[in-house]
């Protein structure tokens, strides 16, 4: 018979404090009270969620150039979620995660964009939600970051490593893709560069000898379409007159592929060069983000 | 249909008269015009096959832009026996020919028109009997809600003290603009009548066109609207159509200090300062009042409708449905100040813009959707979201307050 024995509580404390703690994005291991994961930036409380549900969460990718819109695009799509205005609503899991919306919808309030995300990953804002979908009794468990454009740039042009990044291409279930119509009315390709640079990284990602990516959901996400109604009318149309590389390699190596546009704020440039929100009038924010969480495999 | 089914009957050499008989348009309105055109080859092969045919295919162009015989000799067309707005669209689409019996005289015509406000002047108004100033006046008060006279306070400058101006009094729509009556314009011919229009702007009017290239709003089909959009606000229409439109009625657009007045209904309280409404309403936002995001169909609605929203001086949804456009140039938010000695804001592509107010159906924010709020568009965007409604200063109005003959003969001794 194991005779009792009587430990003082701070030992107990100190074995916990020895088990390392895995992130759950780059698979770093941290010490047991590390605010941030020293790998990625990536909050830990996201780790100690992501272990305590039954249904493993899926991250989804947000990709796109600096200044594309994915803050306040993510930002709006959480206010939407979150007020259940369509089929889809999401529950915030943490604090951390109401961070993002809670910034952007100040700002846009108030007549101003949200300040640019810094390059710096423990400055990202990391989302971790409970999303359920009309047609689906069980909850799905959804991470979502919101990186640097520039720091996407760097890893696809292989100027900087950045684990979040190379964890997001790696680990996501889905990517959301988005591409600034304004520049593209502008006459400007670089989205179009940057979105086939993305996904040809993604593609080129191998899991088990097999071209990873191949079967997950892609959503080629038009942002600021309110200055062309006709890309609202059929973004595949428009994807296909405007940016017909993209949407010839999308067909070439996805089998999922969705085309989308969005609109959150009419904007125009102030006489300073910067661009300033004169309304909020959300178009279309949750139908690329439905389609994708529809069609993520559980 | 006419031609076909009795095809000797309106000859070739006639095609002038038949345009001008109602019963040849009646049945233009029901057959296609490809129907139309193997018709009038049946007609006579003999005499002048091409040149008929191409005037009876201007005259069905005609037709379908603007959806009436085009003006015969005699005056312009009728309406409906009592009925002042008798033009609701058919099942099809397109708004049905009218009545072609000869209009009584030019001023009912402009009543039914909705242009009383050109018939209240007093320069106008001392020229008609009695009755018609009656006739005008009832629809003036009907139509057009009265903003008294007073301060106004604009909000608070960059400087940090606030600005009050006072206002005249001035007479506001109780409703914005809505498709029919803006139809009317359309079928006037309003796109067709230079004086209407900004001058700088006269070059820039083939470029008004619906979605099968006929002068109208941007979102109609072959110069109509849908039916079933009828009373609803009018949009797809540039500042300068509005402008256009109001002009045609003989009103004006409101300036932003005028809109502002008729929706904080502003009490002076004393010591210089007023008590001003952050919604029509009162003070706290209920979207049960308004066609806001989250609150409505996501659409347009009816102009009449949201009763419960109504300002103090009896507007309509002049918070909600559709933002409206403003005489005034549109001043930049906070937060962008304007360099010293630089040109009046302007977006991007050097088109200025002019001040929107009242937010639409898909405005998100409550704050951005009350009185004091406004913002702004480039003066030739023709969005889904932006409508209008016109204003009058009461100065321009002759007899203001008399509403009967007993009270006009009256203010006449």
């Amino acid at each position: 018979m194991t005779p009792l024995v009587t430990l003082p509580l701070e030992s107990y404390q100190l074995a916990k404090y020895a088990e390392p703690l895995v992130c759950f994005v780059c698979r770093f291991e941290n010490s047991f009270d590390a605010e941030t994961c020293r790998g990625c930036g990536a909050p830990t409380a996201l780790t100690h969620q992501a272990t305590s549900p039954k249904r493993a969460p899926q991250m989804i990718a947000v990709i796109g150039p600096p200044g594309c819109g994915k803050t306040v695009y993510l930002g709006m799509l959480l206010d939407l979620l979150a007020r259940r205005t369509t089929g889809v609503r999401a529950l915030a899991r943490g604090a951390f995660s109401v961070t993002l919306q809670q910034e952007t919808v100040e700002a846009l309030a108030s007549c101003r964009f949200p300040e640019r995300t810094e390059n710096t990953p423990s400055r990202w804002n990391w989302v971790h939600c409970q999303v359920h979908l009309n047609r689906r009794r069980c909850p799905r468990e959804i991470i979502v970051a919101d990186p640097s454009g520039d720091a996407i740039l760097g890893h696809l042009e292989g100027q900087g490593h950045h684990p979040a990044v190379s964890a997001l291409f790696a680990r996501a279930a889905a990517a959301l893709v988005l591409v600034d119509v304004s520049e593209v009315e502008a006459g400007g390709s670089d989205g179009e560069y940057f979105a086939v640079k993305a996904l040809s990284s993604l593609d080129e990602l191998e899991r088990k000898g097999r071209r990873a990516w191949r079967r997950r959901p892609v959503a080629v996400v038009f942002t600021k379409a309110d200055v062309c109604e006709t890309c609202f009318d059929d973004p595949r149309e428009y994807a296909e007159l405007h940016c017909s590389s993209l949407v010839q390699f999308c067909h070439q190596r996805f089998s999922k592929v969705g085309f989308f546009a969005t609109s959150v704020a009419r904007s125009d440039t102030g006489p300073l060069g910067s661009q300033v929100p004169l309304r909020v009038e959300p178009r279309a924010i949750v139908d690329p983000f439905e389609w994708l969480i529809a069609r993520t495999a559980c | 249909m006419l031609l076909l089914s009795r095809p000797r009957i309106v000859c070739v050499h006639r095609v002038k008269s038949a345009l001008r008989n109602p019963v040849f348009w009646s049945g233009i309105a029901t057959a296609s015009a490809a129907i139309l055109l193997v018709g009038a080859w049946f007609v006579d092969l003999r005499v002048g096959v091409g040149t008929s045919l191409a005037l009876m295919f201007w005259a069905i162009r005609r037709h379908r832009a603007f959806g009436s015989v085009p003006e015969p000799v005699g005056g312009p067309v009728a309406p409906a026996a009592g009925d002042a707005g008798s033009d609701a669209p058919d099942g099809n689409g397109l708004v049905p020919l009218r009545d072609t019996t000869i209009e009584s005289s030019l001023p009912q015509s402009m009543l039914r028109q909705q242009r009383y406000a050109l018939l209240v002047r007093a320069k106008i108004a001392e020229t008609l009997d009695g009755d018609l100033q009656t006739q005008a006046h009832r629809l003036l008060w009907d139509r057009m809600g009265l903003v008294p006279e007073g301060l106004v306070d604009l909000g608070t400058a960059a400087g940090g003290e606030s600005s009050q101006v006072w206002l005249d009094p001035v007479l506001i729509d109780r409703h914005c603009v809505t498709n029919k009556e803006y139809f009317e314009f359309v079928l006037a011919g309003g796109y067709q009548q230079p004086a209407l229009w900004d001058d700088d702007i006269v070059s820039g009017l083939l470029d008004f066109v619906d979605t099968t290239g006929a002068p109208g709003p941007r979102f109609w089909a072959d110069g109509a609207y849908r039916p079933e959009l009828a009373n609803h606000p009018v949009v797809g229409i540039s500042w300068y159509e509005a402008a256009a439109y109001a002009r045609w009625v003989g009103k004006r657009l409101p300036c932003d200090a005028e809109w502002l007045k008729a929706a904080s209904w502003p009490i002076a309280t004393g010591g210089g300062t007023l008590a001003q409404r952050r919604y029509p309403w009162g003070n706290t936002m209920d979207r049960t009042r308004a066609n806001l995001w989250g609150s409505g169909p996501k659409t347009t609605v009816p102009v009449g409708e949201y009763a419960n929203g109504v300002s103090v001086g009896g507007l309509y949804q002049l918070v909600g449905n559709v933002w409206e456009w403003a005489a005034t140039p549109f001043q930049l938010p906070r937060g962008e100040t304007v360099p010293a000695g630089a040109a009046a804001p302007v977006a991007s592509g050097e088109v200025p813009m002019k001040s929107i107010r009242g937010g639409a159906f898909d405005t998100y924010f409550d704050a951005q959707a009350t009185c004091q709020f406004k913002s702004g568009e480039q003066v030739l965007a023709r969005k889904h979201n932006i409508g209008f409604r016109c204003a009058l200063s009461a100065c321009d109005v002759a007899n203001l307050f008399c509403q009967s003959e007993d009270d006009l003969e009256e203010a006449m001794i």
